[in-house]
């Protein structure tokens, strides 16, 4: 006995000398999965002025969260289904599931081999789907990105009910901060976009700074979350359209036209979805906003003081941003008509000092921001201002807009770049109290 | 054959010494100390690692020795055996009798042996705590802090602020202009006045980054640290810098390096960072200097990495300022 301790000691210890790192294998029965969330189909779940979501709770990841009291949703709770608003897809039945799930990993493969197929070569080279950067970016997304972006990309990591904002739930294939034209639709980011995003960081939100990341890294990073976005709404798209829904019944049935070959119905509309989504991300790539460049000098060059015309900039901004206009634009004052298209206080309740909290495309909450604050989600030079005016932020409910003269856009990034510093707004001449 | 528990205990000693000797050959020990007070703090080090590397083998020795040589036996069925006959010849040959005399009577009297390793420790290690406190005096008393330079003679201190947040290092630059008012005009109440909001008060023009320290040689910078969630320390290494942020509090951290590790090339060229010297295409991991969390503070703590870059001149802090100043304007026309 006495011999063997000692012995069982070495034992112990043994193992935890030699594991450490074992090989990139990640085992090949982890897949994607079919999406058990319910599908979020409109964003106006509910009332406003809810409170944000109580640390650890996120509303809806199972169909069953919404029967809960505290859920911000319970008040609708039994009518959100029936209307269409939400669509529980843990209602097909197991052998659609089965096809479904077969279908998506012979397209998008799994974790471990991750991988885009049936999009032409063109697409594959825009947007570097290629399996070697794919499965390099799954490697890095499951370091560095997996306990709050999940593992399927679905924002519902272990940590992202704890955050709010929750992570971002690539699976809509929206996303906020872009540089692209989203005037009429929604469009995909670029790629330089998510690149920025991760080396800046979103600050103000839990979505930390990867700039310590190589390049190469950032790169097979943006790759491996175009991967998950196209799969995730190729997924919610085909569930969408391929499923019928029985409020009766409470079921989701395959639809009429696919009932005799379930298989090759949703191959085909699988196939379709994938290049369909994936030229919507190749398109994004040259769809730059084309901002026109700055207007005014800012600074006295001699006596460094503000000038007249950033002033007067400042100051129309402040008119559009309240909405507030004459018959005929003169001086600091906007015409009426471009006011109503600013308004920017009809979301921004005082300058976002009060603005009521909202339901999002992906069924979390979302606020105006308070812009007497200084910290830009999306970036704080002129130019990321500048593009978040011009073409809204998509799934938060902030509108694009780009049908506002150029120069009133930048007289508004100057104004919303100039209210959070008190010192900067008494030498502008504006008042916010 | 309990004699194996002293084996066992014995190989893991000598194992753990030997590690801690191979160290600094596989660049597992301190890395380079590179600011001015950092040679006090190395010092302390190696002071204390010695007293208390000296005790520590010379105790742990001690004990494997006697657990091998007392272990109960369970064959002979005797519990307590004598000296081991090598200690007791050696003592006996070479201690001269009349320490032998006094040792015997301090062994043979407890309340004697109590007082010995009460005292001789206490008597070390008060001695540590008024030998450290100039090192600590220069790295923490606020009077010592760097501060806006009233006389010519004075140097105004490169001022930052420093948030952490989970999981990254938010630093907030002057903008370039205020930095060169700073830098210039001494003595100046108003300059004085806005030296001091800076930590306080944002302005629109300061320059924002995220993970990126920069400063520059042979001078001396200010870090106001802050946190914005959970308690994080900041942590340079190679400035011998350690400092906890606690919620609620602005604490300032200084130090002035003596080393460079980054420059500028041209005044748009590349940054000569992380390691790599574009002029001779080197690679030198010892130039990547890391502004890292010394304290566990959730999940991402692991990568709560930066970098901290110290440039060979001000002028060359100055050209990188107005660099990254550049790239945040708006697009002007030519
Ligand atoms: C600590 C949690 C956390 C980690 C770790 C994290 N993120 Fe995020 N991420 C977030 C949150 C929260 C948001 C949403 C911010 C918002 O809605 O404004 C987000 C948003 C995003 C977005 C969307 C940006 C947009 O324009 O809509 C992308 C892309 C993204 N993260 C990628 C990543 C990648 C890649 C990694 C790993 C390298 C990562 N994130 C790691 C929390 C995290
Ligand atoms: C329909 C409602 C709505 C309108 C109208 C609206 N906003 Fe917003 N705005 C939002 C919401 C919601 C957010 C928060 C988005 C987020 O944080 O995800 C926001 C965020 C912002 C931000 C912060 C972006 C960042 O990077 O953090 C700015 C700046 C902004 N709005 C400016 C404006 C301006 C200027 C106007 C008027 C031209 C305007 N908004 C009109 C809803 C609106
Ligand atoms: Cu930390």
């Amino acid at each position: 006995m006495t011999k063997i301790l000692p012995l069982a000691a070495f034992a112990l210890l043994a193992p935890i000398v030699l594991v450490g790192c074992g090989s990139d294998g990640y085992s090949s029965a982890i897949v994607y999965g079919v999406r058990t969330d319910p599908l979020v189909l409109d964003d106006k779940l509910g009332k406003e002025g809810y409170e944000p979501d109580r640390p650890g709770v996120l509303p809806i990841l199972l169909a069953k969260d919404v029967d809960n009291p505290f859920n911000p949703m319970y008040e609708k709770g039994a009518s959100l289904f029936k209307d269409g608003l939400l669509r529980d897809p843990t209602k097909i039945s197991d052998k659609d599931r089965r096809t479904l799930s077969k279908i998506l990993q012979a397209y998008f493969g799994r974790p471990g081999e991750p991988q885009v197929a049936g999009v032409d070569s063109t697409a594959t080279r825009i947007l570097k789907l290629d399996q070697d950067t794919l499965s390099a970016g799954s490697q890095l997304y499951r370091l560095h990105c997996l306990h709050c972006h999940g593992l399927a990309g679905d924002g519902r990591g272990p940590t992202g009910r704890w955050v709010n904002p929750h992570p971002r739930d690539y699976r809509l294939g929206l996303f906020k901060f872009t540089s692209v034209d989203q005037s009429d639709v929604p469009r995909p980011p670029s790629r330089g976009d998510l690149y920025r995003t991760l080396q800046t960081g979103i600050d103000g939100t839990a979505m930390p700074a990867f700039n310590m990341l190589t390049g190469d890294d950032l790169q097979n990073l943006v790759s491996y979350i175009i991967h998950l976005s196209l799969r995730g709404k190729v997924e919610f798209e085909t569930i969408k359209k391929a499923f019928d829904y029985d409020p009766a019944k409470g079921t989701l049935s395959i639809t009429e036209d696919g009932r005799d070959d379930v298989y090759n119905y949703i191959d085909a509309m699988v196939s379709e979805f994938v290049s369909l989504f994936a030229k919507d991300w190749v398109e994004s790539q040259t769809k730059t906003i084309a901002a026109p460049s700055y207007p005014y000098a800012d600074f006295d060059k001699e006596t460094r003081a503000m000038t007249a015309e950033l002033k007067e900039s400042i100051q129309r901004g402040q008119k559009l941003f309240l909405g507030e206009g004459a018959d005929k634009a003169k001086g600091v004052m906007p015409s009426k008509e471009e006011a109503k298209k600013a308004n920017c206080v009809s979301c921004h309740i005082d300058y976002g000092r009060q603005a009521r909290y909202k339901f999002d495309a992906w069924g979390t909450l979302v606020k105006a921001q308070n812009l007497t604050n200084p910290i830009r989600r999306g970036g704080d030079r002129p130019i990321d201002v500048f593009y978040r005016i011009h073409s809204g932020i998509n799934g938060s409910g902030m509108v694009a807009h780009s049908k506002l003269e150029p120069n009133h856009i930048w007289d508004l990034v100057n104004f919303v770049q100039t209210l959070p510093f008190p010192a900067m707004r008494k030498a502008a001449g504006i008042e916010i109290d | 054959m309990g004699k194996w528990w002293s084996i066992l205990f014995g190989v893991t000693m000598i194992a753990c010494t030997l590690l801690f000797v191979v160290s600094p050959f596989v660049g597992w020990w301190l890395p380079e100390g590179v600011s001015t007070h950092s040679w006090s703090v190395d010092l302390l080090f190696y002071f204390i690692l010695g007293i208390t590397g000296f005790f520590f083998i010379l105790t742990e020795a001690l004990m494997c020795i006697f657990m091998y040589r007392y272990c109960s036996s369970e064959k002979a069925g005797r519990t307590v055996a004598h000296a081991p006959g090598f200690f007791v010849r050696t003592y006996n040959k070479w201690t001269p009798p009349a320490i032998k005399g006094s040792i015997a009577k301090v062994l043979n009297d407890p309340h004697k042996i109590e007082m010995a390793w009460t005292v001789l420790p206490a008597v070390i290690l008060l001695w540590i705590a008024f030998a450290q406190v100039d090192a600590w005096a220069v790295i923490k008393y606020q009077s010592r802090m760097p501060r806006y330079a009233e006389k010519n003679q004075e140097f105004t201190p490169l001022q930052i602020d420093v948030t952490a947040r989970q999981w990254e290092w938010r630093i907030r630059y002057p903008s370039s202009e205020r930095f060169v008012e700073w830098m210039t005009r001494k003595g100046d109440p108003e300059i004085l006045k806005d030296f001091q909001s800076f930590a306080k008060i944002e302005q629109k023009d300061d320059v924002k980054l995220v993970n990126e320290l920069h400063v520059w040689n042979h001078h001396p910078a200010v870090l106001q640290l802050s946190t914005r969630d959970v308690i994080h320390s900041f942590n340079l290494p190679h400035m011998r810098v350690k400092q906890d942020s606690l919620p609620g509090k602005q604490i300032p951290v200084w130090f002035t390096p003596i080393k460079h590790n980054t420059i500028r090339l041209s005044a748009d060229g590349d940054v000569w960072i992380d390691g790599y010297n574009p002029d001779t295409k080197a690679q030198d991991r010892n130039q990547i200097w890391d502004l890292s969390c010394a304290e566990l503070c959730g999940w991402g703590h692991y990568r709560m990495v930066g970098r901290l870059y110290v440039h060979e001149s001000q002028q060359d802090f100055l050209d990188w300022l107005k660099s990254v100043e550049a790239k945040m304007l708006p697009p002007r026309a030519k």
